[in-house]
């Protein structure tokens, strides 16, 4: 049944982007999007994994990377 | 013929617009559905988005989708992301709104919901959201530099230093206003002091969960977050009519100020995995999902409003917050119509995650009018209320007398209907002792969304629940702006302090980190302390200082947008940004100059000081003070909000200079001066 695939990937498409928002709300940018552009620009480097990255995010959000940064409004 | 079905469509929106407008304006006493306030507000928002900040986009800004984004030139999938719109606009929106939109039009509701409603829907067209965007596309033509650096490339050095003094100012009096709120809704109240109380150790559970139990995951961790939040707030109503454990979670507003200043300096330590960020995680969640659900019930109640669409206070008389109309009503309304503080968000993360620059005027334009509309829910909810209820919630103890019997003799004289059953079936309702004299906003629109909740779901048996859910929410995103904020204010007073004394610019060396801490952490404890031991409730005198100086700084972004406008030799477009900066810079000082010489106590600082010292002199002493001692403490804490006010003042009127200056130069220069990155386009300008 075409349309129950079609809705199904519909449900899905705003599911990911839903979920991508919320990620984003809270800092947290794709971590698979991070993977692939550490693959492909900076080939053989390291790669942080992923609880790694979210302790770099974090850091850079409240942290001292932060500096001067100021996350939300009154 | 698609276009002129599209004309009549856009006349149909204006029509709309305009007679849910005079629906609201022409009633003759009776009672308007809040809906009405919906419609004018969507038909507003749709006609200046589809027309004032199109000629904003193409004209003023010139956007080209063409020209790389910093996100794409310089993407590292960390700091610069390219973001899908809808994606960024949420990250925008979560960064923008707080408890500003919330409170400020509760509080100003005491003049009628129309005049609030008026400067909501002008501001932010005119002012809020093209600040915004202005600010957001500043930054993105510029790798995302911060205002400050802005303001030092494009005005010079000296307004740089200002701009980074005057926004750690409005920084410390944001955090004290911002707890004041917390504390004036916890007093006395076990229910939510123990429900705010338990998001602490939630959080550092929640922190170990994410860290070392379970790394990554953020949806599972959140959701358990949210159920043990719930439980909070169910088993805070047992603790409340327990006998020994309520005691144990009843205090009074200065043991409540204490402790937050304490947790304040605390938290700004503690590393940010543990309690920051896992907070900060639950009450963005909290916070969107909570403004959804009001936004839904708004609708599906459709409540009516209850408070006169003018009240008599317009005249300056008003019991909430001293002053006239003008200019106090556009700086009690300062976030949802236009904040300064939004353009420290503008130039903060969202300028490196877009994706491509047309995006700038949904995101930078659309979620300022979202925030609006957000503001414009919270004044109808608090409109819904009954007025005798909200003046008996929101008049300090100074003018109501302390007891429900004079708070009824005193309403009752100004006009509104309200008996003493009312007002104590209204504090039974939600489980709380009284509902007298707690200002600040947070509570009042915690009774006005859980009548409209409760109206939905669990009926009047959930009163209670939904009273203490609203001021958890409220309070959830607080504390985590108060710990956030020490954090950002403490690096802010480190690199001003570095001026003086090199090392302690250094974030990693512990004694200039606690140092810094605790000046920042004692700047805003001063003014919260002074705010909650003020007779006048503290919200009369702090939240005018706060919305001046959040206005000023909205001032300051715009004289910055009007100044690159200039270099960028398009002055013609330059009353874009320049209109909203003369309307603030007239609306701040006016209230600045009425707040420092007026001579009535409530309104001038420096009257009360003299009315202080008076009787000081003549041996008097004057409620609430009960020594000398204290005299002088209130006589130095007047003169000290005097010297503040004249300090923002004197910030702006820096920047005034340095901006005109720098415009005159630019428009006597043959070129363009600003400086932009270059632009790199997606393709050569031959094949396009």
């Amino acid at each position: 049944m075409p349309w129950l695939r079609s809705s199904a990937l519909l449900v899905n498409n705003c599911y990911s982007l839903l979920k991508e928002m919320a990620r984003a709300m809270i800092g947290l940018p794709d971590y698979q999007l991070y993977v692939a552009h550490r693959q492909q620009q900076h080939p053989g480097q390291p790669i942080l994994s992923e609880a790694e990255f979210i302790q770099e995010r974090q850091e850079a959000r409240y942290g001292k990377g932060g500096r001067n940064k100021i996350i939300r409004c009154c | 013929m698609s276009r002129f079905v599209n004309s009549l469509l856009w006349a149909g929106v204006s029509v709309l617009g305009a007679f849910a407008l005079a629906t609201i304006a022409l009633q003759q006493g009776e009672r308007i559905n809040a809906l009405w306030m919906v419609v004018v507000t969507l038909a507003v928002f749709m006609i200046a988005y589809r027309f004032y900040s199109r000629f904003i986009a193409t004209r003023v800004m010139e956007l080209d989708g063409q020209r790389l984004t910093p996100a794409v030139r310089l993407n590292d999938g960390l700091d610069y992301v390219p973001t899908n719109r809808i994606v960024l606009f949420g990250h925008h929106f979560a960064a923008i709104a707080g408890a500003g939109p919330l409170v400020g039009p509760v509080l100003a509701a005491q003049m009628g919901y129309y005049p609030g409603m008026l400067w909501l829907l002008c501001g932010v067209v005119l002012a809020g959201a093209v600040q915004d965007s202005m600010i957001l596309f500043l930054s993105m033509r510029r790798d995302g530099k911060s205002l400050g650096e802005m303001i030092k490339s494009e005005l010079g050095a000296i307004p740089g230093m200002a701009a980074l003094f005057g926004t750690f100012m409005i920084m410390v009096i944001l955090l004290a206003v911002l707890a004041l709120i917390v504390v004036k809704a916890l007093e006395a109240s076990p229910w939510g002091t123990f429900t705010v109380a338990a998001t602490i150790p939630i959080a550092l559970y929640m922190g170990v969960h994410l860290r070392y139990l379970r790394p990554g995951r953020i949806g599972e961790v959140s959701l358990l977050g949210f159920v043990l939040l719930m439980a909070a707030i169910l088993w805070g109503g047992q603790i409340a009519q327990h006998p020994t454990l309520a005691p144990l979670f009843t205090f009074s507003g200065s043991q409540l100020a204490w402790m937050l200043i304490f947790y304040g300096g605390i938290a700004s330590v503690l590393p940010v995995w543990l309690l920051l960020a896992p907070r900060d995680y639950l009450s963005t969640f909290l916070k969107i999902g909570t403004i959804l659900a009001l936004a839904i019930a708004i609708v599906l109640v459709a409540p009516e409003m209850k408070m006169p669409a003018l009240t008599r206070f317009s005249d300056g008389s008003g019991p909430v917050w001293a002053g006239s109309l003008f200019p106090f009503l556009f700086i009690t309304i300062a976030c949802g119509a236009v904040s300064g503080f939004h353009s420290l968000i503008a130039s903060g993360t969202t300028p490196k995650m877009v994706d491509n620059e047309l995006n700038i005027r949904f995101i930078g334009y659309g979620a300022m009018l979202m925030e609006s509309f957000v503001a414009l829910m919270a004044l109808a909810t608090a409109a819904c209320i009954e007025p005798g209820i909200y003046f008996a919630m929101n008049s300090p103890a100074a003018i109501l007398g302390g007891s429900v019997e004079s708070a009824v003799r005193t309403i009752s004289e100004w006009g509104f209907v309200v008996t003493q059953e009312m007002i104590v079936q209204a504090a039974q309702d939600v489980g709380e002792q009284t509902i007298l004299s707690r200002t600040g906003g947070a509570p009042t629109l915690a009774i006005g969304m859980a009548q409209i909740f409760s109206h939905l779901l669990g009926g009047k048996a959930m009163m209670g629940f939904w009273y203490h859910f609203a001021i958890l929410f409220e309070a959830m995103f607080i504390l985590t702006a108060v710990d956030a904020g020490t954090r950002a204010g403490r690096f802010m007073l480190q690199d001003l302090l570095g001026l003086l004394h090199a090392p302690l610019r250094d974030t990693a060396s512990l004694p200039a980190n606690l140092l810094a801490t605790l000046i920042c952490v004692s700047g805003w404890g001063f003014f919260l302390y002074q705010g909650v031991t003020d007779p006048f409730g503290g919200i009369n005198t702090l939240w005018p200082l706060f919305g001046i100086a959040n206005q000023m700084l909205a001032a300051v972004a715009l004289i910055l947008a009007t100044a690159v406008l200039f270099k960028m030799k398009k002055e013609r477009y330059a009353w874009v940004t320049a209109l909203p900066m003369t309307w603030l810079l007239i609306t701040t000082f006016s209230a600045a100059a009425q707040k420092l010489f007026h001579e009535q106590v409530r309104i001038g600082f420096l009257a009360h000081a003299a009315k202080f010292q008076a009787a000081l002199d003549a041996g008097i002493i004057l409620a609430p003070a009960k020594t000398k001692e204290q005299m002088q403490q209130i006589i130095f804490n007047d003169r000290i909000d005097a010297f503040l006010t004249l300090f923002f003042m004197l910030f702006v009127l820096v920047i005034l200079y340095y901006g005109l200056r720098t415009c005159w130069l630019a428009k006597n220069a043959p070129q363009v001066t600003t400086r932009e990155t270059e632009a790199i386009l997606a393709q050569p300008l031959s094949a396009r």
